[in-house]
């Protein structure tokens, strides 16, 4: 094994904690944090410190140092153009997180930027790493199910979620501020649009949904969607998306795919392994262990992410499909604000 | 305890395959009589014969030989035969009156009123007692606002296109049923099992209520044939509030039996029938309730989802 490659992350909130940071963690002597980057210096010195790494408050200085080959941005999806753009510049490798960017023209840039400069850039679908999805696409390719002409895909996840009861979808958090949160389409919803597609093996062509606000201290962000889609092979696609479930609430994805030969079904409450039951209640203990299984598939993203940097095949899919997701999202979006049906044809 | 009353059974189907599956007597009826609604062949009498009860020709004579009618079987003559039944001054249950408008439910809720006999057009679904119980938690003020229903019935592949209609008719009214806010948004999307198949036979459709509240409605006949042990779909029910999620699988309670080339799901909660028919057997004795309308915003909305269907558009009621 060579020396370690060189990275940089940048933001270091949430999902950098719970997920990448871990899972470099994991590939031990394959990679090397060498810097780190948020506004709030605090966050950027804590993950920086188990590594040695420097730690910024300006992203521009990680993309300086010369010794990082790779970053991962994990900021909110509205620095992703920028950063991702001034990384490819500094011919670094990009793996960014979901969704990629807020608008069709920053995807192109993206990808344009990326292709120019000869770099890797790949979006954290991280869904596609997951076992259960994993497992469920070997069955459509084996055939099981025959054509798939349903899906359902449902998502919910409890008001606490990273502990973070009470403030996420309010403005004391970027995901309660409209302008720099489209909602919950984007959030969670570029998971679905991302795997509806994938599972239907075909553009979508039109879109329907409706969207609106349900968490308390919620200015104006939609955070519960409920979209259907058409797609050109005739599957018809559905989702809803809820964020304030309670915490007790002993599910995360409910898929169901429904072919001309069979049906499939992958959904956490036919799934519930382990029960805990107390005096006028009953909970889940390892439901999001069991059913997230935050470790495996992000240590799976990077493991690929750094395969495909070394020459190696890469995710199976590339940012052009990233960008597909992120327009059905946005047509989501545009169908739940005008009440119209928004067709996938000609855009 | 309420004494015993005589009731009378018009037609066949699987409610009355259920009744005779039951295999209790009803608790508060003291006889049955069985009528057929247009069926000619044998099976009303052997329907009978399996409840113990007598069987008459035609089942205008119902009008006389019961205090209460359960109208079964399918097509508008159902409507003609409840019609007929509330003009005599008899309870009238119909389960899944999928067949009347909005406008021929208003005229026998009208004959309901005018002949003090309770007219009830139940939905199976809704009368469940796991879906009751799911939406008496929803009214509760524990519950918090309701923001979102998600609601699927899934039947088995192949089942005629009128199946899927009665599956929506059953769906919506079960949504209907937790809330009374109007309607300002309907859109349906079709699909096909079949690619190529020139009827849809999957439906979704979205409703948005004047309060924001969103329900989703999936109904699909995509169950592998053998997965199923009659034409009753598979249901999911959930209803998200503010403070409290409840969430229905009917079927889950079920034994579960596979063999050699088959898989059979034999659920032993109550058939929807037994509660339905408690209700009936209140409305004996008890004073008119007041409709509820749920039946005509059903059959109104029902109409919405065809014209959505049809137009390949969003609907704006009114």
């Amino acid at each position: 094994m060579g020396a370690p490659l060189g990275l940089g992350l940048i933001g270091c909130g949430g999902i950098a904690r719970s997920a990448h940071l871990p899972a470099i963690a994991a590939l031990g002597g394959r990679v090397r944090l060498v810097a780190t980057a948020d506004i709030a210096i605090e966050a950027a010195a804590q993950a920086a410190k188990p590594w040695g790494a420097q730690a910024f408050s300006d992203y521009r200085e990680v993309l300086r140092q010369p010794d990082i080959a790779a970053v991962i941005i994990a900021t909110p999806e509205a620095l992703h153009c920028e950063q991702t753009c001034a990384a490819a510049e500094h011919g670094k490798h990009v793996l960014c997180e979901k969704p990629m960017c807020t608008t069709l023209e920053e995807a192109d840039t993206m990808i344009a930027a990326c292709r120019r400069a000869g770099v890797r850039l790949q979006i954290g679908h991280s869904r596609r790493f997951t076992t259960r999805y994993m497992r469920v696409h070997q069955a459509l390719l084996a055939g099981e199910i025959g054509e798939v002409r349903l899906l359902r895909e449902n998502e919910r996840r409890p008001r606490s979620f990273q502990g973070l009861a009470g403030i996420m979808w309010t403005p004391r958090h970027w995901t309660g501020d409209p302008e720099r949160n489209l909602g919950v389409a984007m959030i969670a919803g570029i998971h679905e649009s991302d795997i509806l597609r994938w599972y239907a093996g075909s553009e979508p062509v039109s879109v329907f949904a409706e969207h609106s606000v349900t968490t308390e201290g919620n200015i104006g962000v939609p955070d519960f969607m409920s979209m259907t889609v058409r797609f050109a092979n005739g599957a018809v696609g559905s989702s809803e998306l809820s964020r304030m479930v309670p915490d007790s609430y002993p599910a995360f994805h409910q898929l169901e795919l429904y072919g001309t030969q069979g049906s499939l079904r992958a959904r956490d409450t036919d799934s519930i392994g382990c029960v805990e039951y107390r005096d006028g209640a009953a909970g889940f203990p390892a439901a999001q262990e069991t059913f997230l299984r935050h470790g495996p598939h992000y240590v799976r993203q990077l493991t690929t992410f750094l395969d495909s940097i070394a020459g190696g095949p890469g995710p199976g899919f590339g940012p052009e499909d990233s960008r597909a997701a992120l327009r059905l999202s946005l047509a989501a979006i545009r169908s739940a604000s005008t009440g119209q049906v928004v067709s996938l044809r000609d855009h | 305890m309420q004494r015993g009353a005589r009731l009378g059974v018009i037609g066949i189907g699987p409610l009355a395959d259920d009744l005779v599956a039951y295999g209790a007597p009803l608790a508060g009826w003291d006889s049955l009589v069985c009528a057929p609604l247009d069926e000619a062949g044998p099976e009303p009498a052997g329907i009978a014969a399996a409840l113990g009860a007598a069987c008459v020709a035609q089942w205008q004579d119902l009008a006389v030989a019961a205090d209460a009618v359960l109208v079964l079987g399918e097509g508008a003559r159902r409507i003609d035969a409840a019609d007929a039944m509330l003009r005599a001054g008899r309870p009238v249950l119909v389960p899944g009156l999928v067949e009347a408008d909005a406008a021929a439910i208003a005229r026998l809720e009208a004959l309901s009123v005018a002949h003090g006999a309770a007219f009830l057009p139940l939905g199976e679904v809704a009368s469940l007692s796991l879906c009751a119980e799911a939406r008496q938690r929803v009214a509760q003020a524990e519950f918090g606002r309701l923001h979102s229903i998600y609601a699927s019935a899934r039947i088995a592949c192949g089942t005629e296109v009128a199946a899927l209609r009665r599956v929506r008719w059953e769906m919506l009214g079960l949504v209907l049923s937790v809330t009374q806010q109007p309607l300002h948004r309907v859109h349906a999307t079709p699909g096909a099992m079949n690619p190529g198949a020139p009827m849809a036979d999957v439906e979704v459709i979205l409703l948005r209520f004047a309060d924001d509240l969103i329900a989703t409605i999936e109904l699909a006949a995509c169950l592998p044939r053998d997965s199923t042990r009659t034409a009753a779909p598979e249901i999911e029910f959930e209803a998200i509030g503010a403070r409290r999620v409840v969430r229905v699988e009917p079927d889950r309670p079920a034994v579960r039996i596979a063999g050699d080339g088959r898989r059979d799901r034999v659920s032993f909660t109550d058939p929807a029938i037994i509660p339905m028919l408690a209700q009936l057997r209140q409305a004996v004795d008890a004073p008119l309730p007041a409709a509820s309308g749920l039946a005509q915003r059903t059959a109104h909305v029902m109409g919405l989802v065809d014209q959505s269907l049809q137009q390949g558009c969003p609907i704006l009621p009114g």
